[in-house]
């Protein structure tokens, strides 16, 4: 009777151990890459009152409200973000051909993203509340002959990550808003342009 | 004279109305061809924090992390990507690899939070999408066999050769979080584009 019993508290063990739905990080590697191209940020339709042409079609706002109108792509105009992790995460923002009304403006990083760590304050594992527009702050460029190009580290711009603890980064929208305005509205946000 | 200040009028408006971004225009990168992003393990969000992450800033996290899903995760050797190339489609490249066992003929699929905005709307000039989160990107799917999944698609073919993409009509994805999930198991998201520091 007492070798049924010690078989079951094996079996559950070990089942506890194999199971990823208790409480168990399995985290991926290696994931040391993020890099999206910009598109320009404009307004959430909230009240439709047409609907685009793909097979969707999905109920759509006419006209488009660029979110920053005075920061827009000029007519050859483009940009991107790039995300290298290592020890810490390198930051890398380009942007080229901006309208001349943004000349002389700072542009700054804001991103959504939820962290997961080891070593949090109760000692064990644990996962952020959702950062939503979460401010970098000091990610900055300013605007200079249409450009601004931004290069620094996240634990350089921001106090987020422990040398030696594994710390996973889950990232959403991801984009730059001029710093006289608010993160919720940018100017440009990570997007793809299909011709 | 008259007539000169008001043509002089009329031409000072007319310039302000075409230079201006603020009213209504499109201004579109010239290029914008590519997102790719490794993925992490996707977990539950913290709602009532009770602990803080390490760190300077200290921010309010949730004790345990929880994945997500409990069925397909990473063995110690699993890691994933994915990419997006666009062009007058979207060509859609997932590849992950060291998936769980229990995770080994589970059908996991590509969809996104996004918003986009598009030239020909019915109202005959361009519009802006409500913001879609979750939305699947057709049959960009894949099936785990041996640990692996691999997904090579395009948006059009994703969804079966209909008119997803109006080409022609220059149209911005505007993308937001990227997720993998497994059939059956939506909204939880089985995997995200993101990073790892370890």
């Amino acid at each position: 009777m007492r070798r049924i019993r010690l078989v079951w508290v094996v079996l559950l063990v070990s089942g506890l151990g194999a199971s990823g739905s208790l409480a168990e990080r399995n985290p991926a590697k290696k994931a040391n890459k993020h890099q999206a191209s910009l598109v320009q940020a404009v307004e959430a339709c909230t009240v439709a009152n047409t609907v685009e042409p793909s097979l969707l079609g999905s109920a759509a706002c006419d006209p488009v409200v660029p979110s920053d109108p005075s920061c827009v792509f000029g007519v050859k105009g483009s940009g991107r973000i790039k995300a290298k992790s290592k020890t810490d995460v390198a930051l890398q923002v380009k942007v080229k051909g901006i309208d001349s009304s943004c000349e002389g403006e700072t542009l700054c990083l804001m991103a959504d993203f939820t962290m997961s760590s080891d070593n949090c304050a109760s000692s064990g594992d644990c996962t952020s509340a959702d950062q939503d527009d979460f401010d970098t702050e000091n990610v900055c460029c300013t605007v200079v002959n249409g450009k601004c190009q931004a290069k620094t580290t996240l634990n350089t711009a921001i106090h987020v990550l422990n040398p030696g603890n594994r710390t996973e980064i889950a990232l959403g929208e991801m984009a730059l808003y001029r710093a006289a305005l608010s993160a919720s509205q940018p100017a440009f946000r990570t997007g793809l342009l299909v011709r | 004279m008259l007539n000169r200040f008001a043509f002089g009028c009329a031409a000072v408006m007319t310039c302000l109305i075409f230079s201006s971004p603020a009213l209504g225009q499109r201004n579109p990168a010239s290029k914008a061809n590519l997102f790719q992003s490794s993925l992490v393990q996707g977990v539950s969000a913290c709602t009532a924090a009770n602990t803080t992450l390490p760190g300077a800033e200290a921010l309010p996290g949730c004790d345990p992390v929880v994945p997500a899903d409990a069925v397909c995760n990473f063995t110690d050797k699993g890691f994933g990507r994915l990419k997006f190339k666009a062009k007058d489609d979207v060509k859609i490249q997932v590849k992950i690899k060291g998936l769980s066992a229990a995770c080994n003929a589970e059908v996991l699929c590509v969809v996104a939070d996004m918003r986009w905005t598009q030239d020909g709307c019915a109202s005959g000039g361009s519009c802006t999408t409500e913001e879609l989160d979750g939305l699947p990107l057709g049959a960009s799917c894949c099936t785990v066999g041996e640990g692996n999944c691999r997904i090579k698609t395009s948006l059009v073919e994703a969804f079966n050769d209909q008119a997803i993409v109006v080409n022609g009509n220059r149209t911005e994805y505007a993308l937001g979080s990227i997720s993998i999930v497994r059939v059956g198991h939506f909204p939880d998201v089985t995997f995200r584009a993101g990073l790892m520091v370890p």
